[in-house]
């Protein structure tokens, strides 16, 4: 650096640092994290569409990516970062209802988050959260891939249906649906178990509510279970009915199995003079369809008894009866399940099936458990004739077959063809003497024992097993071989290995995918073999590399 | 205030009186000649392609400036000027000259040191620190306007490496206009659907990490002149894909160096449009 005007001083003196004045500090500037896309290097753009629909909102091209990552049977994420001062947010994450003066509230769910690489649409998931750091100037975005909206469903809703769709709430003014015989029953809110009212009823006789049910078939649980508060007089008698409900075959007349389950009557525990739950149930015919009545009784007209919440539930089942279906068939139909519009409408996901496993069974899953569907997709995953599932962004579709991956044969992961990776070989834990203590501590305590110092070049290395109590005294010696056949190999722990992007087009690598004896470094390679299934896939995008994990 | 400048830069002493000299300015400040910034005090890394690769962390270099001014010039004024000339709170543009060309930055200050005190008056002489930051590595040439039609333009860049800062302008009526390069097989920006006329479809690129990222709104003629302001115009991103047989992003493609082509179309209604392109160097 030099620049010298002819019009300088003579001699030019150092300025003592005294005289130069810092006018503005640090001041915090909202800069950009970012730099741009040097070449023609891949084509990534992060583009933000509303949810189900995918329309196009904005591309933020200021964003920083942080590996979109691919998981078997699971939920893949990705972390975004975008300048807080990037206007086009306001176009795709803030509430536009919000926005004035020209900053607004993020509105995130609702709107996905995809990410493309030369024009092909890789990873696609909604927006969960965001971390605004004032300092840095920066909005953290938090994305999971579509499985997340599966996270986020059960199987049946609270409380189940109620048959009755209400009627028992006796919120309606008129108590319509309620057909009185020998009883009046007007809504009153001075006495209420839920809600603003209840009904009070008075006289001798009852208020009957009826539904029709369609034909359930023999495998199916045809339980009806009714429930009410009551609130009932002191000055009620022992066995005075308060409740009933039965099934009429269609086309009949006559009660389904009649029981005395049918009634719910005032015995020496009813709680008189204050609210109570009662119930009564009944079963429906199957193959046909059943008229289901609900009766609620008043015994005197002397004195008052009032009802409210009552509700008419079936054990509902949700599954596919016998003779069943193929275990692929149990994921399609569960998916399809939570995304039906009984269960408020679903994410636009359609269900692929590849390949079914051969494995036919019926399926039942009881509304009443409420299990959160993926841990139903882990019971699948977790059999050895069970199934693998994962996200299929372009498409928008959850996938299922026996087992995803391809054998990657003709790729050799060594130190030539990885970037990274590795792994530990540790044989400190290695034990060439077993011995397994029996029951007991005294001297007559039977022990077990295996030794065999031949893969530890004479070295006697000790393990002492305390085995579980009841352990039979023949079963000392096989397991203390058991153990030995286990504890006498290093262990080998494989770090994720590091392979260019490249091998997403070459080799197609993804989840599941098999990498079977062909990992060497140099003169080494992992004891038995260190072939590995992949679970997760990162890509790195400043590294430009994928993760395998 | 001095005419010539001799300048003198690892060993080579460049310019005489008379002469054209050689100047390393990065900001030009009217009436303050020694404020010629020193083009070979940039360290951060731009010398030669961007160290890391897409979507990295941002750049920033120090600019160390030897303020001179001659005897009983108005310091205070040009000092002035120069805290003016970098207090730009966003990314601004800095021209900076090489070889006598010059060349556009877009940058932000970061810090700035300028000198306040009496001394550095009486001496004419002080010396000042800019620290600028970036995520844009390049440096521009001048903004160049083509006009296209419906038939095919070849523009020529004199830049050294892509550029991503252009803006395309169809003016309505027109339906489903497109326009496509030959700097790559799928360079193909389409708007899906009609504008009509008295608007006008503005979209404009800026490199990736710069904010904004990009314009894509459908403006009147008279919101033409703010189309960069939040609230104007409508949002026209979603309209825009790969064309009919790419895919369903839009394929932003850049202004390479050398000779390409351009092809504007539309299916109805074409009044042509512009695109305004700034060469690339580094």
């Amino acid at each position: 650096m030099a620049s010298v005007t002819l019009d300088a001083p003579a001699i030019v003196v150092g300025l003592p640092t005294a005289y130069v004045l810092t006018t503005a500090g640090d001041p915090r500037v909202k800069r950009n994290r970012v730099a741009v896309d040097w070449g023609r290097g891949p084509r990534d753009q992060l583009i933000i569409v509303e949810a189900v629909t995918e329309r196009p909102l904005a591309e933020l091209r200021s964003a920083v990516i942080d590996k979109p990552t691919w998981t078997l049977n699971g939920i893949g994420g990705m972390g975004v970062q975008i300048p807080v001062n990037d206007p086009t947010l306001l176009d795709c994450l803030v509430d536009p209802a919000t926005v004035t003066g020209g900053t607004g509230e993020l509105n995130l769910l609702g709107r996905e988050a995809q990410f493309w690489r030369n024009g092909e649409l890789r990873w696609a998931g909604p927006i969960v959260a965001g971390e605004v750091d004032m300092g840095k100037g920066v909005l953290s975005l938090d994305c999971w891939d579509l499985g997340w909206y599966l996270s986020r469903k059960f199987i049946g809703a609270a409380e189940r249906r109620d048959k009755l769709n209400g009627l028992g709430q006796m919120e309606e003014a008129g108590l319509p649906g309620w057909t009185r015989t020998g009883v009046t029953m007007t809504r009153t809110s001075s006495t209420k178990a839920r809600g603003t009212y209840s009904a009070q009823m008075i006289g001798e006789g009852a208020a009957t509510a009826s539904f029709s049910f369609p034909a359930i078939t023999s495998g199916q649980d045809g339980t009806v279970l009714v429930t009410a508060m009551v609130k009932l007089s002191e000055a009620e008698d022992i066995a005075n009915p308060i409740l009933s409900v039965k099934a009429v075959p269609a086309g009949g007349t006559d009660t389904y199995r009649p029981a005395a389950e049918n009634w719910a009557e005032i015995d020496e525990d009813t709680l008189l003079g204050g609210w109570t739950r009662v119930s009564a149930v009944c079963h429906l015919k199957p193959n046909v369809a059943n008229d289901v009545t609900v009766a609620l009784w008043s015994n005197s007209g002397a004195h008052s008894v009032w009802f409210d919440d009552v509700r008419v539930m079936r054990n509902d089942t949700v599954g596919i009866p016998s003779p069943g279906s193929d275990l692929t068939d149990h994921g399609r139909a569960l998916v399809n399940h939570v995304q039906s519009l009984e269960k408020g409408g679903g994410f636009g996901l359609a269900v692929k099936v590849f390949a079914t496993c051969g494995v036919v069974e019926v399926l039942g899953v009881r509304h009443i458990e409420h299990p959160q569907l993926l841990d139903l997709f882990d019971t699948y995953v977790n059999r050895d004739d069970g199934w693998d599932w994962w996200l299929d962004p372009q498409r928008r579709r959850v996938c299922f077959a026996p087992r995803r991956g391809q054998d990657q044969v003709d790729v050799a992961l060594s130190d030539r063809s990885v970037v990274g990776g590795g792994w530990v070989h540790d044989e400190s834990e290695v034990a060439s003497s077993v011995v397994v203590l029996g029951e007991g501590d005294g001297i007559d305590r039977p022990e077990g024992g295996y030794e065999d110092t031949s893969g530890t070049a004479g070295l006697s290395l000790d393990y002492l097993d305390r085995p579980p109590n009841g352990t039979r005294l023949s079963a000392l010696d096989p397991r203390a071989r058991s153990i030995h056949a286990q504890r006498s190999q290093p262990q080998t722990t494989l770090k994720p290995m590091v392979v260019p992007a490249t091998w997403w087009e070459e080799y197609g690598v993804s989840p599941g995918d098999v990498f079977g004896n062909h990992l060497t470094a140099g003169v080494l390679r992992p004891a038995a073999g260190g072939g590995f299934r992949v679970q997760q896939v990162a890509h790195d995008l400043a590294s430009d590399t994928l993760e395998l994990t | 205030m001095s005419e010539a400048v001799y300048d003198t830069w690892n060993g080579l002493t460049f310019g005489d009186n008379g002469t054209d000299p050689v100047k390393y300015g990065l900001i030009e400040s009217d009436d303050l000649d020694g404020a010629e910034f020193d083009g070979d005090a940039l360290t951060g890394a731009f010398d030669g392609e961007a160290a890391t690769r897409l979507w990295a962390s941002g750049k920033q270099w120090v600019e160390r400036l030897d303020l001179t001014a001659a005897p009983g010039a108005d310091w205070e004024d040009l000092l002035d000027d120069l805290r003016a000339a970098t207090a730009r709170p966003d990314v601004g543009e800095f021209v900076t000259h090489h070889r006598n060309t010059s060349y556009t930055r877009f940058a932000s200050v970061v810090r700035r040191t300028i000198p306040r005190d009496a001394n550095a008056i009486e001496r004419g002489y002080g010396e000042a620190q800019i620290v600028f930051a970036s995520s844009d590595p390049l440096a521009y040439g001048a903004a160049t306007v083509t006009s296209l039609d419906d038939a095919e333009v070849v523009i020529t860049s004199p830049g050294w490496v892509d550029s991503e800062r252009w803006k395309w302008v169809v003016p309505g009526p027109v339906t489903n206009p497109q326009i496509s390069s030959t700097v790559g097989d799928s360079a193909v920006l389409r708007y899906v659907g009609s504008i009509s006329s008295g608007h006008h479809l503005v979209v404009e690129l800026f490199p990736r990490g710069q904010v904004p990222g990009y314009y894509a709104k459908v403006v009147s003629t008279a919101q033409l002149s703010t189309y960069d302001t939040i609230g104007v115009g409508t949002n026209a991103y979603g309209s825009l894909d790969g064309g009919a047989a790419g895919p369903d992003a839009p394929q932003w493609f850049p202004v390479a160096p050398g000779a390409q082509t351009l092809l504007f179309g539309c299916t109805a209604g074409s009044s042509g449009c512009t695109f305004t392109w700034r060469p690339g160097f580094h």
